[in-house]
């Protein structure tokens, strides 16, 4: 396993850890993917654990972008991930691991639950973190053994 | 004494210092409460000690508003509703008994405070532990389970005491037969109250049976203690002196119906990992030989904020998805909880397993709420007739959009405080939260017909439950709530009994 970059800029650990998700979908959705470059194996390797089952959760994610129409790339969806986590994390983000963005993302989403940050998918009162997740994996990085592609 | 109607000689008088319309849960509680005492009681009480489907049969009535069956939802014999009462016993919560800015006609004449001590006696007739009813640490304790600070501030934790069920007919059967001072009048249909011509006071009841024969009871005091439809149907009866019924000079009589509205398949739950949804969460618990579970309510704080009604959730587990490859047979219910497990694995349980997993768990969810007093939600007389030839009852029942917003608001909590613990995941079935779906329900809980107020124009009954201007009239019963809260209303409608008792035992001599 690679060392953790020192210098690693937060959106370079959250555009890592998040790509990693992106689980084999439509082909649709394959076409418009820009893969962040800037991940590190590191992260690629922790965030498959912030989604269980790829395929599962590539069918809810489905409804939650034909619902938002907004989020056309992986890096739009990504971009709003980091902006809420941010909003909350700014200065701590900085410094984190892949496990500690995972462990920040599940906090994150826990509160969001807690603050009726929330939408509904499919008649699922999900959270807006956990929603986007579940799009991103619709958008496709990880193949169907949960591993990033 | 037991003594069936049918084999008096047709008009025979019988008196007493006290009578009581209706042997269920409030009429026996209340005779059972002044036996000994040195009150001559003549309990009147339409059934026999079982259950007969001619006498049933004057339960039933008409609809005009939600459907509703008059019928199965109480009984009509000796032990009333509470033989086939499902035991669900939790008292109302403080916010209930408050004037509330936001619920129209709201406020009761005391705080809950008044009720306590009469809570507390309660609970031994109903026959479950005493109190602890929102007291998690009391219940941490006794089970050894960590339970979770609920996290959205918008629900909290309260616990439900569950009766045997007890039946008052045959539980407390012998202690009113061998009671001196009590006479129990079986298959004696009270058909009339009738009262002095300036309505001030009750002179006597008339009685009909089945069978055809008429008699009549005289007493110095009265309570009418027939359940909550009952109440008011037979106050709109008892109309020979004033047309719109006993005790209806302020048009109150039958008004502000109120249930629980309950509804079927509005939401299923999943949860992951059952180490995180404590037992007494999902299940009845027998703690010190009594069975308790945990409910959901909304936090007071919340409801304030947010203008919202009362309202309790429980939940139970109620189905296994025990492999990882859905059967070929699973319904789209069935799949879209396990796709929301699987996908949402990593947030519902530590078990870092990668491979085949079992997905999880459903858990049922109970819902009622709160229902608004509302005037126009009644009941009022058929021109449908029953075998004693008496204008049948017709309901009314209306919901209104506060009753609903309050319930989807507080659902809506409920999926927040799973989300928020890592607990589960919830999903809304009912498409449409801009109306009630069908079936809307009730849970056999008849609250409001002659409500309490301290103001005659506001309800029919003072903070006795003595009617308004008539002497030596009394209700008993959950008619008499002027709002509903969101609990079971027996273990309150016994303790507003226990309390009546003891003020009848300062004024009837
Ligand atoms: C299926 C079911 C489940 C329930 N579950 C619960 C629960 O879990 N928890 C809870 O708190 N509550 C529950 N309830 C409600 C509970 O049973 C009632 O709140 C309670 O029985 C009401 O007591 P009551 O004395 O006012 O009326 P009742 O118990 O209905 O008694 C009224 C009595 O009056 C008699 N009567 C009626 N008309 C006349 C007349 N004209 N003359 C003489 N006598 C008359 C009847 O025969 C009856 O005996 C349930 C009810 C049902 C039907």
């Amino acid at each position: 396993m690679s060392e953790q970059p020192v210098d690693l800029t937060r959106r370079q650990v959250l555009l890592g850890a998040l790509s990693t998700l992106i689980v084999g979908c439509s082909a649709e959705w394959r076409n418009i993917i820009t893969a962040p470059q800037s991940a590190s194996i590191h992260l690629r390797d922790a965030l498959p654990n912030l989604v269980g089952d790829p395929a599962a959760a590539a069918r809810l994610g489905q409804t939650y972008l034909a619902a938002h129409p907004e989020y056309r790339t992986a890096d739009d969806l990504l971009n709003a991930i980091e902006r809420t986590l941010l909003q909350h994390d700014a200065g701590a983000l900085k410094q984190m691991d892949s496990d500690h963005v995972a462990t920040a993302i599940k906090e994150r989403i826990a509160s969001e639950y807690a603050q009726n940050e929330v939408e509904s998918v499919a008649g699922w009162i999900v959270s807006e973190t956990e929603a986007r997740l579940y799009g991103l994996t619709t958008m496709g990085v990880i193949d169907s053994r949960g591993q990033s592609t | 004494m037991f003594i069936d109607a049918r084999t008096l000689p047709d008009a025979s008088l019988v008196e007493a210092d006290l009578a009581i319309i209706g042997g269920g849960v409030a009429g026996i509680t209340l005779a059972r409460t002044l036996a000994g005492h040195r009150t001559r009681i003549c309990l009147v009480e339409a059934g026999g000690l079982e259950y007969d489907a001619m006498g049933q049969a004057l339960y039933e009535g008409e609809n005009t508003g939600l459907a509703y069956s008059t019928v199965t939802t109480r009984q009509r014999f000796f032990g009333g509703s509470s033989n086939h009462w499902g035991g669900y016993c939790r008292p109302l919560d403080p916010i209930d008994f408050e004037a509330r800015d936001w619920v129209p006609h709201s406020g009761w004449p005391f705080g809950i405070e008044e009720l306590e001590p009469w809570y507390a006696q309660a609970t031994r007739l109903v026959e479950i532990a005493p109190g602890h009813f929102d007291d998690a640490g009391y219940w941490q304790a006794a089970t050894g389970e960590q339970l979770p600070a609920p996290a959205s501030g918008r629900l909290r934790m309260q616990f439900v005491h569950f009766s045997p069920p007890t039946r008052f007919g045959a539980r407390y059967r012998d202690d009113l037969k061998n009671a001196e001072n009590i006479q129990v009048l079986l298959n004696a249909n009270v058909i009339r109250i009738n009262a002095t011509r300036d309505a001030g006071r009750v002179r006597q009841l008339e009685i009909r049976t089945l069978t055809g024969l008429s008699h009549r009871v005289k007493a110095k005091t009265y309570v009418l203690a027939t359940g909550g439809l009952e109440n008011a149907r037979l106050l709109l009866l008892s109309n020979e002196v004033v047309a719109t019924g006993l005790g209806n000079h302020h048009d109150q009589v039958g008004r502000y119906f109120m249930e629980h509205p309950h509804l079927s398949n509005f939401a299923d739950l999943v949860t992951a990992d059952l180490a995180r949804v404590p037992k007494i969460l999902r299940e009845r618990l027998i703690v010190q030989g009594r069975p308790a579970q945990a409910a959901f309510n909304p936090a007071p704080a919340f409801m304030r904020e947010q203008r919202l009604l009362n309202a309790t959730f429980m939940v139970a587990l109620a189905d296994t998805y025990p492999t990882d490859v859905a059967p070929a047979s699973a319904d789209a219910r069935t799949r879209a909880n396990r796709d929301m497990l699987l996908a949402a694995r990593r947030f519902l349980t530590d078990d870092p397993s990668p491979g085949p997993v079992a997905p999880g768990f459903r858990l049922g969810v109970g819902g009622s709420c709160e229902q608004a007093p509302n005037p126009d939600s009644r009941v009022t007389l058929s021109t449908q007739r029953d075998a004693l030839g008496l204008p049948r009852l017709k309901l009314d029942w209306r919901l209104t959009d506060q009753d609903r917003r309050s319930f989807y608001t507080h659902l809506r909590s409920l999926a927040l405080e799973f989300g928020a613990l890592g607990s589960g995941r919830l999903r809304e079935t009912i498409a449409d939260q801009s109306d009630w779906p069908q079936p809307v329900s009730g849970g056999s809980h008849h609250m409001g017909t002659t409500r309490m107020s301290d103001d005659p124009s506001r309800g029919m009954v003072d903070r006795n439950g003595k009617v308004h201007d008539i002497d030596n009239l009394y209700v008993a019963g959950s008619s008499v709530f002027p709002t509903s809260g969101s609990a079971n209303p027996t273990l309150t409608l016994v303790a507003l009994t226990l309390r009546l008792a003891e003020h009848l035992k300062e004024t009837v001599k």
